[in-house]
């Protein structure tokens, strides 16, 4: 004990560039990113095209979306299995409602958002009512909620969505696909939040200490629950993108957003014990992902080869992080 | 030559010297204490001592050979830390004798009879009641306490046992087991080294003193050639008054929280009043239901039946926030458990409890923040290099410290203090109690629980004494003696002296 | 029909001279991308590589094939392959489409970037006039049934594994089966199995079905991996010559169970065939030569004789 206060009084002087460019938050994750960047636009003339560039920021909107809430989620210490199945079911439902149900489009698209965010909701009140650790439950449900998905399809795509909600899936805004920006607007809102509101403290207090959240008198469980309710209305809205992009609404739609928003928010820098890291960090992890998964095609992976490539690039790019933390440490 | 010899040791950590030439000699078939206040380098001495941290320079000989020269030596230490630290899930038998190659259950394959066998003669040897068999989790705090003094014993070849301040969780009578044990080691001809802050512990326990400040031994003492006001004069470099009291000097006001028949978990049909401006204390012996009580007051554990109300207004039950937004705060002895939120900042940590007034209109006021963190910085003396430092890196004094700061910044009208000295050196134990009264002064209701029945002496207007989950008596601090008190607290007619 | 078609694609190879003025000129890129990872389209692969060569050597411009396979069976995931592919500027890129609904907008963005697009083992989205290569799914069943029908000798209780019961391709099969068989009144359908297109599901579908029917005669399925499950469960029942099973498709598995002795014979679909001549056609497209809207590749039958 004696140590830890002499060196606390007597760091400060102490604090070199190093040391304190090791304490700046998303360094690693920003710079892994920049370099799998430069190192893509070395390895293909076809990266650094407009049309490339569209193609991954559209791929990262849908996963980023999930990601957003994935890693609200971990960073107050849950996590949600259910969210692909979730976004899988809304887009599928809302399929249901614009072209058999012949509703408005825009009625069905704000019914599948409420559905969404209800399907977490309901993730979120199991947990709390029934003490249930998060992990095990949301298994559970995702096959509920993927199990539905199939009752009303028979594994079967529907087709023939309404232009007018195509147009969000396809158009762009100021050469920008539209889907990026409604991520960039989410990422920007929930980023606010984090940071700035009273929300946000309570999220990370309750991800580092419950007992303690609870005990300085933050409402846990109301919170959890809301959460849990934010991060399907975020899956639904992917879920719902990707039925404009595809015109189709696929049963399979969800499947591929189960494990890489995980990854992505770790390779951001979000613990899964809970309380650390942020919802931007989160994201990047996602584009670094994306950008992998990009430059394997374009470069020519061999299809055999491509699973073990990209997650090898995805363990070197969590090790670069934290190596480069201490690298600097000891420097400092 | 002694068994173990130190000799001029030196540790420097970056920009502190944390030992500065140390010279120890500890004998076998003594309690050798050491005292100091925190920060003083009893810890960092210790690790020395088990060999996990290296020194500067110095030496350290153990059975008359270098340490330096022969790591294994270190294997004749036994340590056993402050912090519990046992595998709640797992056997009282397999935290025993973990890691188990050190306990002589090496190879693959444990023997899980051999391991009971063996695990109930350390359980009768240290009066441990529990079952081999048994989860931790479900022992007593005081059983695992002594568990992990048995654990330290079951390294086959220990010479030297190093008890970082065993006492803190135990109760009188625990204590008096763990001594029992102490001494009959101590019989054996193995050393013992005792880190505490208690007084009388160390009195009725040692043979000998090494007194530490700043990193600096200032003093060896046999235990029967120093009065406490000359070992607490060598550990402070100055005098503390032991006498002194923090009684608040104004009259309680007007009644602020009435707990009516209120039961639940651990406590049964408690009825009491709280007034503004009083410091109400809280007697008992550990598992009275003391804790149970103030959290079920405060809402953490739902009550069963009962009533509570504050401020002239019913309060809901087992909820926090209702309390905590009705203005009382609970200051949880568990500071890891129910206190600092360990991955954030210190800035975090003291912004979290007052973000009514950083963001009343939804969004948190940087500059506002920073205002009020850094009075509450300034004010409680909060040791850190930045505020932007994550608070688990600091001592367990500033962490607390801290935590009182935030609860402050609040401005309750209800204040629990669950054990808030535990753990704390005489000198930061003086500055809580004054905390404490001159918010009483300002008309803040104090409830204090405390297992040091003379500090509740010296702070506690009135004390009321828990017994087995129900309040057994309420006296009036001023006129009334400690046997009453104790007999109280020990339950009926059971009169001892035991303070 | 057919043949007048073969024949005028092979005239307009074999007219390459005229166009090999370019020889100086880049070589040409295909892409070809699969449904998923698996061995049956490293054949299409074989058949495109080999298409490749021999339009370098005739021709003099090097055409060079580049394969590009998603990890899962999922129309995002292809889709997200065929945009990076776009993305790298190919001559042409070979699809064998998931759902040509859900693959729509990304044919679509190919098609405006002028890049020549030729599907093959499966239908583009309607309204779209890409070339297709392939071949009729029921004609592929037609001749397994049939080929059953006569091995029974016209008579016997028969049963049909289905694939995955909403792939086109798997129910267009299993109808097929179905209508063959009702042709003939001695031949009874006893039972219809789903083994969802994997070979543990389809042996221990059929090891019931031949518990619950002793009679069974003969067997035939839908998908590539039901075969090789009947022939494993045909085996373990010890009815090797007792049952008739008559496969599809010539995974490597299906083939050694063919050699063996176990299973018959199977309808083959030609993998090499068809990514020969999704090259020629797409070559052609990138040349600005007409093309034909449906070229069909023809079924095989594959029995020991023809393995030796």
């Amino acid at each position: 004990m004696s140590s830890e206060v002499a060196a606390e009084t007597a760091s400060p002087a102490k604090r070199t560039l190093a040391s304190r460019i090791a304490a700046v938050p998303l360094l690693g994750v920003f710079t892994a990113l920049v370099v799998i960047f430069v190192v893509s636009c070395m390895l293909s003339p076809h990266f650094l095209t407009p049309y490339n560039m569209t193609i991954i920021s559209r791929t990262l909107a849908f996963v980023g979306l999930v990601t957003l809430g994935q890693s609200m989620l971990m960073i107050l210490g849950e996590l949600d299995l259910s969210l692909g199945a979730i976004a899988g079911l809304c887009g599928v439902v809302g399929g249901i409602m614009m072209v058999q149900m012949g509703w408005n489009p825009w009625l069905s698209f704000a019914l599948c958002l409420a559905l969404g965010t209800f399907c977490g909701m309901f993730n979120g009140f199991l947990v709390v009512a029934l003490r249930l650790h998060s992990l095990v439950l949301t298994i559970g449900m995702a096959g509920v909620y993927g199990g539905a998905n199939l009752v009303a399809t028979k594994g079967v795509a529907i087709t023939g969505i309404p232009d007018a909600i195509r147009v969000l899936g396809n158009s762009k805004l100021y050469g920008v696909p539209v889907p990026f920006v409604i991520l960039v607007v989410a990422l920007i809102v929930i980023t606010f939040m984090a940071v700035k509101t009273p929300f946000g403290r309570y999220l990370y207090a309750i991800g580092n200490n419950p007992p303690a959240a609870r005990m300085l008198g933050i409402r846990v469980d109301t919170i959890r629950v809301l959460v849990f309710a934010a991060a399907g209305f975020l899956s639904a809205l992917a879920g719902m993108l990707m039925v404009a992009r595809l015109g189709t609404a696929q049963p399979s739609i969800g499947e591929g957003w189960v494990l890489a928003p995980i990854a992505a928010s770790v390779i951001g820098g979000v613990a899964t014990t809970g309380g650390v890291g942020s919802p931007i960090g989160a994201i990047l992890g996602a584009a670094i992902i994306g950008i992998i998964e990009n430059i394997i095609v374009l470069f020519g992976v061999s299809p055999y080869w491509q699973s073990m490539v990209s997650g090898a690039i995805v363990v070197l790019a969590i090790s670069f992080d934290s190596i480069s933390r201490r690298y600097l440490r000891r420097e400092g | 030559m002694a068994f173990l010899r130190v000799q001029g040791i030196r540790k420097e950590f970056p920009g502190v010297v944390a030992l500065d030439n140390v010279d120890l000699e500890i004998e076998r078939g003594t309690v050798h204490v050491f005292a100091g206040e925190n920060g003083a380098g009893k810890s960092t001495l210790i690790r020395a001592l088990t060999g996990i941290m290296p020194v500067d320079s110095g030496t350290i000989h153990i059975d008359g050979r270098d340490t330096a020269e022969d790591k294994s030596l270190f294997d004749l230490v036994a340590y056993v830390p402050q912090e519990l630290n046992v595998f709640p899930h797992m056997s009282v038998a397999e935290n025993l004798f973990m890691p188990f190659d050190k306990s002589g259950f090496g190879g693959a394959v444990l023997s899980g009879s051999r391991m009971t066998r063996e695990a109930q003669e350390y359980l009768d040897r240290f009066d441990i009641h529990a079952r081999p068999d048994q989860a931790v989790g479900s022992i007593a705090v005081s059983d695992r306490q002594l568990l992990q003094i048995a654990r330290a014993a079951t390294k086959k070849s220990f010479q030297i046992l190093i008890l970082d301040e065993p006492t803190t969780s135990l109760t009188t009578k625990e204590i008096e087991r763990l001594f029992k044990i102490i001494r009959q080691l101590r019989d054996e001809g193995k050393a013992i080294v005792f880190v505490s802050h208690k007084m009388d512990e160390i009195f009725e326990i040692g043979t000998t003193v090494t007194v530490l400040r700043n990193g600096q031994t200032v003093g060896h003492r046999a235990m029967d050639e120093v009065t406490e006001p000359e070992l607490i004069r060598m550990m402070s470099g100055g005098e503390i008054r032991l006498d002194q009291t923090f009684l608040p000097e104004t009259e309680p006001g007007e009644p602020i929280l009435t707990v009516e028949h209120l039961s639940g978990r651990g406590f049964t049909d408690a009825s009491f009043t709280l007034r503004r401006g009083e410091i109400l204390g809280f007697a008992g012996l550990i598992g009275a239901g003391r804790s149970e009580l103030m959290q079920g007051v405060f809402g953490y554990k739902k009550p069963k039946h009962g009533r509570i109300v504050l401020k002239g207004e019913e309060l809901r039950l087992g909820s926090p926030a209702a309390s905590v937004a009705g203005g009382v705060l609970y200051l949880s002895e568990e500071r890891k458990l129910h206190g600092i939120l360990p991955t954030l900042s210190v800035r975090e940590n003291i912004g979290i409890s007052v973000l009514d007034q950083t963001a009343p209109s939804g969004v948190i006021s940087g500059s506002r923040e920073r205002s009020i963190v850094g009075s509450v910085i300034d004010d409680y003396d909060i040791k850190t290099s930045s505020w932007e430092k994550k608070i688990m890196f600091l001592s367990g004094g500033n962490q607390q410290k801290a935590i009182i700061g935030r609860a402050m910044a609040r401005r309750p009208d209800v204040l629990i203090f669950d054990e808030p000295t535990r753990g704390i050196d005489v000198r930061n134990k003086v500055e809580i109690y004054k905390i404490m009264k001159s918010l009483a002064e300002e008309g803040v209701g104090i409830i204090m629980i405390s297992s040091e029945l003379a500090e509740l002496k010296r702070c506690a207007t009135r004390i009321i004494t828990m017994h087995d989950g129900e309040i057994s008596g309420e006296f009036d601090t001023m006129t009334t003696d400690a046997d009453t008190l104790v007999s109280a607290i020990i339950g009926s007619g059971e009169l001892r002296h035991v303070v | 029909m057919k043949k007048l078609l073969l024949a005028s694609i092979l005239a307009a190879v074999v007219a390459g001279p005229t166009v090999a003025a370019a020889q100086d000129q880049d070589p040409l890129r295909f892409v070809i991308v699969p449904k998923v990872v698996h061995p049956w389209f490293d054949l299409v692969n074989d058949g495109a590589k080999e298409a490749a060569k021999m339009l370098t050597e005739t021709t003099g411009r090097e055409v060079q094939i580049e394969y590009r396979a998603p990890q899962k069976a999922d129309v995002i995931e292809q889709n997200d392959i065929i945009s990076r592919s776009i993305a790298t500027q190919p001559d042409g890129i070979l699809v064998d489409l998931l759902d040509g609904k859900g693959n729509r907008v990304v044919l679509e963005e190919a098609v405006d970037q002028g890049i020549p697009v030729t599907v093959f083992d499966s239908v583009p989205p309607e309204g779209m006039a890409l070339t297709s290569i392939g071949n009729d799914f029921c004609e592929q069943a037609n001749i397994a049934s049939e080929r059953l029908v006569k091995l029974l000798g016209g008579k016997g209780e028969v049963a049909i594994m289905m694939g995955v019961p909403t792939a086109p391709n798997h129910a267009i099969r299993a109808e097929c089966h179905k209508k063959t068989f009702e042709k003939y009144p001695d031949i009874k359908l006893v039972a219809t199995g789903i083994d969802n297109d994997s070979i543990e599901t389809a042996q221990k579908q059929a090891a019931a079905i031949m518990q619950a029917n002793p009679n069974l005669k003969g067997w035939v399925a839908c998908d590539a991996a039901g075969p090789i499950g009947i022939g494993q469960a045909i085996k373990e029942a010890g009815k090797v010559g007792d049952v008739i099973h008559v496969g599809l498709d010539n995974l490597p598995d299906l083939l050694a169970l063919i050699k063996e002795g176990v299973v018959d014979s199977s309808s083959s679909t030609k993998p090499e065939m068809q990514g020969y001549w999704a090259v020629i056609a797409t070559w052609q497209k990138a040349m600005g030569k007409p093309v034909p809207k449906y070229i069909d590749t023809g079924i095989a039958i594959i029995t020991k004789e023809s393995l030796e």
